[in-house]
């Protein structure tokens, strides 16, 4: 007997890569052609390869062919399943995309600034916290210092509009001359700022990439333009990188349309002059840690303040920036995630209900030679084709519907967004269908391979298999269920809370007017602002529909700078000026006392009117009717005399950043004021071109711009609503996955155990007995669910506690409620296979047999 | 179902082969008479979608008697795919008809 090619070890091994239904007939013919044609092993080897590269891939098409075509005829069967199916991940990938692309460069990538590892934040903290003012001096002293290169600030936005007559300003957010430097920005058109530009009396901006495609239609000539404000205006520089980030912790990053500075601005860094500026960024020297940067602040703080108590901290703002966000895109971030895993669940539950009934299919074909690979590969394929079809058609309806989508979503999300096609988008789209079919797709394709064919086969018709995996899946499915719907409930209630608030003013009819003279006096003495404002209320005192005009530093909803603070450990306080009839005209309520009379708020007489909150801190237990006449003297200043006492004003939504306690001194009191007119009318906001026109009578050309408090209060819910309604649908969207989870389950419950009740109702046992235990079946992994999902919410509760007003997220009531919910909802799933099982005919079942 | 150019010469092949069809003679008798070179993996390729469709049906034969001889991999054609081949041949040779005039047209110009 001859020894042939094929029989060779290295031959062997080629020949596996031919697809075994081949391997024998190539070895057959390669051995054959060998000894005719006298070729050797190499020979053998290098034609087995080349008929392996032909074969697999063909033979990977057309069996994939086939697959698809099997997946489609079981669809086909059931089209209400695969519609489910595919919608419920439609909605879960298309969700999650929308949401990774508005949340991805806040949370995932890196800071768009050059180095960003050496940037830092600095901030001053005490026991209570952190706050946003920075001393000016040692901000200015550590830009020459060790171990900081630079420090720059960025601050509060401010209007400036296109043209003297521009009803729609962009908000320019001010910032020290040399931010761009700093960051190592260069702008994206035009140029930064030079140094003899710092040194002169103008101001520059910059605005943002999109601001200048929607606002400017991305003229090319906008460099060299000017914009008009409050201040005399600044010159176009340029225009910002596309996805540049101002670095601001205070503020909402959203707010701002550009970047300007001016070397007399509030957020130049200057040796000259007190003050303070907003937490500013610095560049670290190389080599240096943050924990000697920390040192030399700290010791230039003790040197230049030694009475101040705060800390410096410093901080990489790589991880700071978005601190206070991050939180929050997590939170808005969880429903999309939570939803994705409620899908995937419910189609692998679908899948293994179906996967039951064909188990005897898949254990016939597995007798009959099929590969448990095979059968595992349709498996697959069938949830990888559900979370592909489902993928693309959520990914279509997100992108159609995104115009419609930016209205509801907030202005932070929409400037940070990803573009839907950017590859890194799609990518992540592909990705999440690929793990979301594996997900589904395992569990069922795992039980159909243990799928024991002499069992099954064994196994009279009248007993189908059963498994445990889809209680197990609907346990899971309730839990995620409950946390959207603990969710739902706790941002409802929390957004009621804030619309229903008393914000302890009226906001209803009320306008707040600015006025801004083209052209400032060349140096601005103190009380221009105050002679401004008095003109603007005397020209609005006789406007027709007004029904009252005031002055006063409290402008509710306004984004403007916000209060000044007292020192020591006031620093969470407000003080505001007001005229003696801003109480009147803004709808505040007295509580105790009186407010200003005209004689002592024009004599700026030594008085104060305290917030509830004020008194009760400033005299904790005392009454706050007794507080009225008591003597006040914050640290450092001069005594006052609190004659009254009123309610509590909220002039933004929610906790936030309010002043804890707030002081109202007659307006004048300080030699600066950032007073705006404030009118009451019945018959809308007073007509801005006559009252220019009226103004210019006094001031010169000026221009008007006129903000409603009522409009910017609901814009400022923006945020609020969002969040709620994400949650609402989130939550209504698992109820109905979770009810037909719940159905289905039940169902295929009855279906598998149609013979055990007939034989039960033909031995005596009630029809109603008979539905309890079919509800009992779906409702003791419902528990298991419930209480799971409840427990960790009760865990993970405090991390919601930020965006909640009102509510507490351990709240027993609420978690008492979910589980009703859970409850019906399971009697409701289950009510009409139940019903269907208590009807059985034992005589059907027994003549079955 | 059309047959393509390749599937056409491999059921001819093993049509005029008979029971002695499998894939080398199927690959030489191609290559010597119509002179077409085709290669193995091709012809494998080619009988795996024949009978996919249908067309043809295998069968394996007694292994060869030395040590480690494998069984060869045999085809015949099926009806269905005569029926087809006999449709493929009908529909070229109408459509040759319709050439005479312009061969020769072809053949003087």
């Amino acid at each position: 007997m001859t020894r042939r090619p094929g029989t060779s070890v290295v031959v062997r091994v080629a020949l596996r890569l031919v697809p075994a239904a081949w391997r024998d007939a190539v070895a057959s013919d390669l051995a054959e052609e060998a000894a005719r044609h006298r070729r050797g092993r190499a020979w053998v080897v290098w034609q087995a390869a080349l008929a392996a590269l032909r074969l697999r891939p063909a033979m990977f098409v057309d069996g994939m062919r086939a697959d698809l075509r099997h997946v489609w005829r079981a669809w086909r069967r059931t089209p209400w399943m695969a519609a489910a199916a595919i919608a419920t991940f439609a909605l879960g990938i298309g969700v999650n995309v929308a949401m990774f692309a508005a949340v991805d460069r806040m949370l995932f990538r890196s800071l768009p600034y050059q180095d960003s590892d050496s940037l830092v934040m600095l901030q001053l903290c005490a026991s209570g916290g952190c706050g946003g003012a920075f001393p000016k001096d040692l901000a200015y002293r550590l830009r020459s210092s060790r171990t900081v290169a630079d420090v720059a600030t960025a601050g509060f936005s401010g209007p400036f509009g296109r043209s003297a007559d521009d009803q729609s300003p962009v908000r320019l957010m001010e910032v020290s001359p040399n931010l761009l430097r700093v960051l190592g920005v260069a702008p994206l058109l035009g140029r930064g700022v030079t140094d003899a530009e710092v040194d002169g009396d103008g101001a520059y901006a910059w605005l943002a990439y999109d601001v200048w495609r929607t606002k400017f239609g991305a003229d090319p000539q906008i460099v060299g333009r000017r914009l008009w404000s409050a201040n005399g205006g600044a010159v176009i520089l340029g225009v910002l990188p596309r996805r540049f980030i101002p670095p601001v912790l205070f503020g909402s990053p959203a707010t701002w349309d550009g970047l300007v500075t001016a070397r007399r601005g509030w957020s130049s860094i200057s040796a000259d002059g007190g003050g303070s500026v907003a937490a500013p960024i610095a560049r670290l020297k190389p080599g240096v840690s943050i924990d000697e940067a920390r040192a030399e602040a700290g010791a230039l703080m003790t040197s230049l303040h030694p009475s101040m108590r705060e800390q410096v901290e410093v901080q990489p703002a790589e991880r700071w920036l978005f601190r206070r966000y991050r939180q929050q895109l997590w939170i808005v971030a969880m429903p999309s995630l939570l939803i994705l895993a409620l899908a995937c669940v419910n189609l692998a539950a679908l899948l293994l209900l179906r996967s039951r009934a064909a188990a005897r299919t898949a254990a016939v074909q597995v007798a009959l030679g099929a590969s448990p690979g095979r059968i595992v590969k349709i498996a697959l394929l069938e949830s990888a084709l559900v979370c592909v079809a489902g993928g693309a058609m959520g990914l279509a309806t997100m992108g159609a519907a995104y115009r419609w989508l930016v209205a509801y979503v907030p202005a932070l999300f929409v400037r940070n967004a990803e573009s839907f096609v950017s590859p890194r988008i799609l990518a992540v789209a592909g990705g999440t269908a690929v793990v979301a079919a594996l997900l589904a797709g395992v569990l069922p394709a795992w039980r159909l391979t243990r799928t024991d064919v002499r069992v099954l086969l064994s196994e009279s018709s009248r007993q189908g298999s059963r498994g445990r995996g889809g209680q197990w899946l609907l346990a899971a499915e309730t839990a995620i269920g409950c946390l959207l719907v603990l969710g739902a409930l706790f941002t409802a209630r929390s957004l009621v809370a804030l619309m229903t608030e008393d914000l302890g003013l009226r906001t209803d009819g009320l306008y707040a007017v600015w006025a801004t003279p083209d052209q400032l006096p060349r140096s601005v003495p103190e009380d221009y602002q105050d002679s401004l404002t008095r003109t603007v209320a005397s020209a609005l005192t006789a406007w027709p529909g007004v029904h009252a005009v005031t002055r006063a530093e409290v402008v509710p909803f306004s984004p403007e700078a916000p209060p000044r603070s007292f020192s020591g450990d006031l620093r969470r306080s407000g003080r505001y000026q007001m005229e003696a009839s801003a109480f009147d005209v803004l709808g505040m309520r007295v509580l105790a006392g009186r407010t200003f009379t005209v004689d002592e708020a024009t004599a700026h007489a030594p008085v104060v009117v305290l917030s509830e909150s004020a008194a009760h801190m400033l005299w904790p237990g005392t009454p706050i009717a007794d507080v009225v006449g008591w003597e006040w003297q914050p640290a450092g200043e001069s005594s006052r005399t609190v004659i009254g006492v009123v309610h509590d004003i909220k002039t933004s939504y929610g906790g936030g950043e309010q002043p804890t306690i707030a002081a109202f001194v007659p307006m004048g009191s300080e030699k600066r004021t950032f007073a705006k007119v404030i009118v009451r009318t019945s018959a809308g906001p007073p007509d801005t071109k006559a009252l220019a026109t009226r103004l210019a009578e006094d001031l010169g050309p000026v221009r008007v711009s006129i903000t409603t408090p009522s409009a910017d209060a609901d814009a400022s819910l923006t945020e609020p609503r969002f969040r709620g309604g994400l949650f609402v649908i989130m939550g209504g969207v698992a109820l109905l996955l979770l009810c037909a989870g719940l159905y289905a389950a039940a169902g295929a419950q009855v279906d598998e155990r149609r013979f055990d009740t007939g034989v039960r109702l033909a031995l005596g046992a009630s029809r109603a007995s008979v539905s309890r235990g079919v509800i009992a079946h779906v409702l003791i992994p419902v528990c298991l669910g419930a209480t799971v999902g409840l427990a960790g919410a009760y865990l993970a509760a405090h991390l919601a506690d930020a965006f909640l007003y009102q509510v507490s997220s351990h709240d027993p009531g609420s978690y008492a409620a979910v589980a009703a919910v859970m409850v019906i909802l399971t009697a409701a799933g289950a009510w009409w296979p139940a019903r269907r099982a208590g009807r059985t005919n034992p005589l059907d079942v027994l003549r079955a047999l | 179902m059309p047959l393509g150019e390749v599937e056409q010469l491999v059921m001819l092949a093993v049509l005029r082969l008979g029971d002695g069809a499998y894939a080398v003679p199927v690959r030489e008798l191609i290559e010597a008479e119509a002179g077409v070179a085709v290669s193995r993996g091709t012809i494998y390729v080619t009988l795996e979608r024949l009978e996919g469709k249908g067309f043809v049906t295998s069968w394996f034969s007694e292994p060869e008697a030395v040590r480690g001889g494998k069984a060869r991999r045999h085809y015949r054609l099926k009806p269905a795919g005569l029926k087809a081949l006999d449709d493929s041949q009908r529909g070229l040779e109408r459509l040759a008809k319709g050439t005479v005039v312009a061969r020769g047209r072809a053949g003087r110009s």
